[in-house]
């Protein structure tokens, strides 16, 4: 990996020119066990999830959460919007009168992502080059072109476009 | 990243049907001279199977490669590849 490392610090310089672009699939089924696996890590107040992906970037995220000595569940939906440059992942509540269940989408995203998280009004931006998972990969989102998400039922893409120049 | 591409490839790539991945890259030629200088010490100093403990199966992913076309030009090789699952 000192290939990798030097390529990194000598800033992509021995692949200039280069272009990369995808979709990367992300299933419901796919999604509900990363979600899942870092709720089991965390030990906070949410127990359980379920999230269902529809159609334009629309999700419905089923959210069982500790109140009190009782325990209960919660369905607000989101949108999801990406962004390359900064690269962001932006979460917007589908609608007004989701608003009293913003602290429930708050309260996921932190446990879910302690770093890189702001909220602002109905929104919840994550910052993605604060991410620990993508910690190695960080150079590269400098050179992000396009970022976006796709969902249709039950999957979603996310869409990018890299060139070094 | 390591324990997330371990699984897919457990699982056969079940999760990412639908993946694709376009690249065209020119690799300059002191990056190619330091892959062989890493290969090469690489494979003098260690077993193959010790060298790869903390890295992902490469093997396995070159499944998922549909095209690679390699062509020199001045100073750099340029790589096509194509990734789909």
């Amino acid at each position: 990996m000192k290939l990798l490392d030097g390529l990194s610090a000598r800033k992509f310089e021995d692949i200039r020119g280069a272009r990369i672009n995808g979709a990367i699939p992300v299933t419901e089924k796919a999604l509900n066990e990363a979600v899942s696996s870092r709720i089991s890590a965390a030990h906070g107040r949410i127990q359980q999830v379920g999230i269902q992906i529809g159609s334009d970037n629309y999700l419905e995220m089923g959210i069982k959460v500790a109140v009190g000595p009782f325990s209960k569940w919660f369905r607000p939906e989101v949108t999801l919007r990406a962004q390359a440059q900064p690269a962001l992942i932006v979460v917007t509540l589908a609608s007004r009168e989701y608003a009293p269940l913003m602290w429930l989408v708050e309260l996921f995203a932190k446990e879910l992502f302690p770093k890189g998280l702001t909220i602002r009004d109905q929104q919840i931006v994550v910052n993605i080059a604060e991410l620990p998972a993508i910690a190695e990969y960080n150079e590269l989102l400098g050179y992000l072109k396009k970022l976006d998400i796709s969902s249709g039922p039950g999957a979603m893409s996310l869409l990018f476009e890299i060139e070094i120049n | 990243m390591k324990e997330w591409i371990d699984k897919q490839i457990a699982n056969g790539f079940s999760d990412l049907k639908g993946l694709s991945i376009t690249a065209n890259i020119p690799v300059r030629d002191r990056l190619i001279n330091e892959a062989v200088t890493e290969f090469l010490q690489t494979a003098a100093t260690s077993e193959p199977s010790a060298a790869s403990s903390d890295m992902p199966d490469f093997r396995k992913l070159l499944q998922l490669v549909k095209k690679a076309e390699v062509r020199a030009v001045e100073g750099a090789v340029v790589l096509d590849v194509v990734v789909a699952v």
